[in-house]
């Protein structure tokens, strides 16, 4: 079994420890900065990594600047549709106050403070919630994701309901002309 | 900055008869990704300038959606159209904007662009290098996968339903609108459309 660790780079030495704990666990990891060398095609390499590994852990945030390269690895996750698919273990691991992508909203979340960041406790939870895929998906998360599509349904029929009515009043106004 | 802010996505395309399946196409995967789809016909009719009108649109929504695939010179005097670039500068002043203000205000805006498969968007806007757009050959399907593959990676959009399930809603989602032009002699409203959008939605599995 293979972990990606996907990072944003300003968490880089947070991504090499949590690596290194990793490997104390006998968990075997892919980390770009490990496994590449210079003059490599990293997005092709990346990709690769991507689609054959068995698991990922995402470490969001602390939140700064646009991250294309996170971004990149995101994107194919998403393509993939490894989202969707309860046999792959996706965690993330929020440092600080950072938001959640979409695709990452019903997994369940390992959140820690940047200062204090305890490698060895994270690893040692992520090796045991790769063993159980479908476990790192949470239903309290899931269900709230399917009440937001309920309201998200109801903010359009009002929104529909508010062009119609605006739509009504300019046409009264113009026949009062 | 209120809920509808967060939820809201402006669209920047084409309106024209030839681009409409594709902008129906990203219409329904914006509301089904849980987004309040917006763009410059919700405003149709009113006395405000075109460029006003879309400047706020864009302004009160945290996403928007701009589509490039259109760049090559059209019709007898060969113009190309400057109008989705021009909006798409304007998106990128908000998001600056934004970044500037966001510690104040809560503000922030994110775009994607949409260009062409070939990958000439390098060349005919290659300021634009180091963003990752989404690049579509013109197929519903594809501006589908594209506009659904973007919106996961934003905070506020719902896991499902998957791109295939979306793409599998879209002939009903175009028949809905076909019905509403024929009554409407012809006429199709920007509130028919989410009208549409939102029947269809809601009877899609989650």
């Amino acid at each position: 079994m293979v972990v990606y660790i996907s990072y944003s780079r300003q968490s880089v030495g947070a991504a090499f420890k949590l690596g290194e704990a990793l490997d104390r666990l006998q968990v075997k990891t892919w980390l770009d900065l490990r496994e590449l060398s210079t003059g490599a095609d990293w997005n092709e390499k990346v990709a690769e990594a991507i689609h054959s590994a068995d698991a990922f852990v995402f470490l969001i945030g602390p939140p700064g600047p646009y991250d294309r390269l996170q971004q990149f690895e995101w994107q194919q996750v998403v393509e993939e549709e490894y989202y969707l698919d309860s046999t792959k273990a996706l965690i993330p691991v929020v440092i600080g106050q950072a938001e959640i992508p979409g695709f990452l909203s019903a997994r369940k979340q390992i959140a820690v403070d940047a200062s204090t960041i305890d490698f060895e406790a994270i690893a040692s939870v992520i090796a045991e919630w790769i063993g159980r895929p479908e476990d790192t998906i949470d239903p309290v998360r899931l269900e709230r994701g399917r009440r937001a599509r309920d309201l998200a349904l109801k903010n359009l029929r009002e929104y529909s309901l508010e062009l119609k009515q605006e739509d009504a009043k300019r046409a009264g106004v113009r026949g009062l002309k | 900055m209120g809920a509808s802010y967060e939820k809201s996505v402006f669209i920047n395309c084409p309106f024209d008869s030839t681009f409409e399946p594709l902008f129906h196409a990203i219409v329904l995967t914006v509301a089904a990704r849980g987004f309040k789809p917006r763009c410059a016909r919700e405003t149709e009719g009113r006395a405000e300038t075109r460029i006003s009108r879309i400047a706020r649109g864009i302004l009160e929504a945290k996403y928007s959606i701009h589509d490039l695939s259109r760049y090559q010179g059209e019709g007898a005097d060969n113009l190309s159209r400057f109008n989705m670039p021009l909006e798409l500068g304007i998106a990128l002043g908000i998001q600056y904007l934004g970044d500037i203000e966001q510690r104040t205000s809560g503000n922030k805006h994110i775009w994607v662009a949409l260009v062409p498969a070939n990958s000439l968007d390098r060349k005919f806007i290659s300021d634009l290098g180091g963003y990752d757009h989404r690049g579509h050959d013109q197929q519903p399907v594809n501006v589908i996968k594209a506009v659904a593959s973007w919106l996961s990676l934003q905070p506020d959009s719902l896991l499902k339903p998957s791109p295939r399930a979306i793409f599998e809603a879209y002939p009903g989602f175009c028949k809905l609108l076909a019905q509403a032009r024929a009554e409407a002699l012809g006429d199709l409203t920007w509130p028919t459309i989410t009208d549409a959008a939102e029947a269809v939605i809601a009877t899609m599995p989650l």
